[in-house]
């Protein structure tokens, strides 16, 4: 035993604590925005958000759905936007001040999502993301990639964008 | 507001002098909405005249208003609102468009203006739009220099077919000899 041990150890339990174990690889985190809709917290993984817009200058795209809200210009860009609120069976409150275009790209396809307001931009472990099965509504859970329960108890479900997307655009 | 009666002397596309391609454009204003159609079919502009309107049909194809006078002449007149599933709309003028040589009026709450539209400026539809919508009416966007979007429509796509078949036969039944009678 090393005559520093009893200080290597006292450093690891530091460590231990903080999360930072000497000599292990760090965990892999996923950053999400988080965001609210129909009173719920959903969450998108950081790296499918473009931009984040303010809810104006929407164009109305006559003979589309009602999930259509129109399209809106980004530098250019026609981006369509679209209320999910519907597809994940969510009242449709009025939109205040408050409310914000996510824009979201997957695989190409960009699209502009509504949000009721958005929260915050956080990380966790990717351990710590839970399957949605048996603890969301399965309207929900359909759309879910994960969900992620925090210490507070707010539930975040963390959205599926592809499937997301490819059901949008039936 | 008089606009001219007689088709467009150049509703096609041209070249500017540094050989960027324009199209005449008609933009029109439904249901509080903006759009934008071209020129090209559009071959005559008109204020409605409800006293040349007879044998209304409302009821007979969505968005038919009646059959309008037009010298000793009649044509179908069609409200744009409903066709493009917008609140209803008091129209006040009515673009009258070639259809197989016949012609087809619809009603708008007017009409704003004729622009040229540059063809840089034409944006193809976003993919969830382009595969979400009801009918191949919205062709395109229109980015115009006010960073302003505005849908580019095709009116004949208004309706399908049958649709069309069916227009037809109403009119051929409020008008069964030819020259149709004008109330």
């Amino acid at each position: 035993m090393s005559e520093n041990e009893d200080i290597l150890s006292l450093v690891r339990d530091r460590n231990l604590e903080q999360g930072q174990l000497t000599g292990t690889r760090h965990e892999a985190k996923v950053r999400l925005l988080v965001f609210r809709l129909g009173g719920e917290w959903y969450a998108f993984e950081a790296q499918q958000v473009l931009e984040i817009s303010r809810l104006i200058d929407i164009t109305r795209v006559p003979l589309t759905p009602s999930h259509i809200m129109g399209v809106v210009n980004l530098r250019g860009d026609v981006t369509a936007v679209v209320d999910i609120r519907r597809v994940l069976g969510l009242p449709q409150s009025s939109l205040s001040e408050a409310a914000r275009i996510i824009v979201t790209i997957n695989e190409g396809l960009q699209a502009g999502i509504l949000a009721e307001s958005v929260i915050e931009m956080i990380e966790a472990p990717r351990s710590a993301l839970q399957p949605p099965l048996l603890t969301v509504d399965s309207d929900r859970a359909r759309y879910a990639s994960s969900i992620l329960q925090q210490k507070d108890d707010r539930l975040i479900i963390i959205l599926n964008l592809p499937t997301l997307l490819n059901t949008l655009k039936i | 507001m008089n606009l001219p009666s007689s088709k467009p002397a150049n509703p096609g596309m041209s070249k500017d002098e540094s050989g960027a391609i324009s199209l005449e454009v008609l933009i029109l204003e439904v249901a509080e909405l903006l759009v934008a159609v071209r020129a090209r079919k559009v071959i005559r502009l008109q204020s409605f005249e409800p006293e040349l309107l007879h044998t209304a049909e409302p009821d007979r194809l969505p968005g038919l208003i009646g059959f309008l006078g037009w010298h000793d002449t009649t044509f179908p007149l069609l409200n744009l609102a409903t066709l493009l599933d917008l609140p209803a709309q008091s129209g006040q003028q009515v673009l009258v468009v070639e259809r197989n040589g016949q012609q087809v009026g619809f009603l708008v709450q007017n009409i704003q203006q004729i622009e040229r539209m540059s063809l840089k400026d034409v944006r193809l539809l976003p993919v969830l739009i382009e595969e979400n919508r009801l009918k191949p009416v919205v062709w395109a966007f229109w980015e115009r220099q006010t960073d302003q979007i505005l849908s580019l429509i095709d009116l004949l796509a208004c309706l399908d077919e049958a649709g069309w078949q069916q227009l037809e036969e109403l009119h051929k039944s409020v008008s069964p000899v030819q020259g149709y009678q004008v109330v």
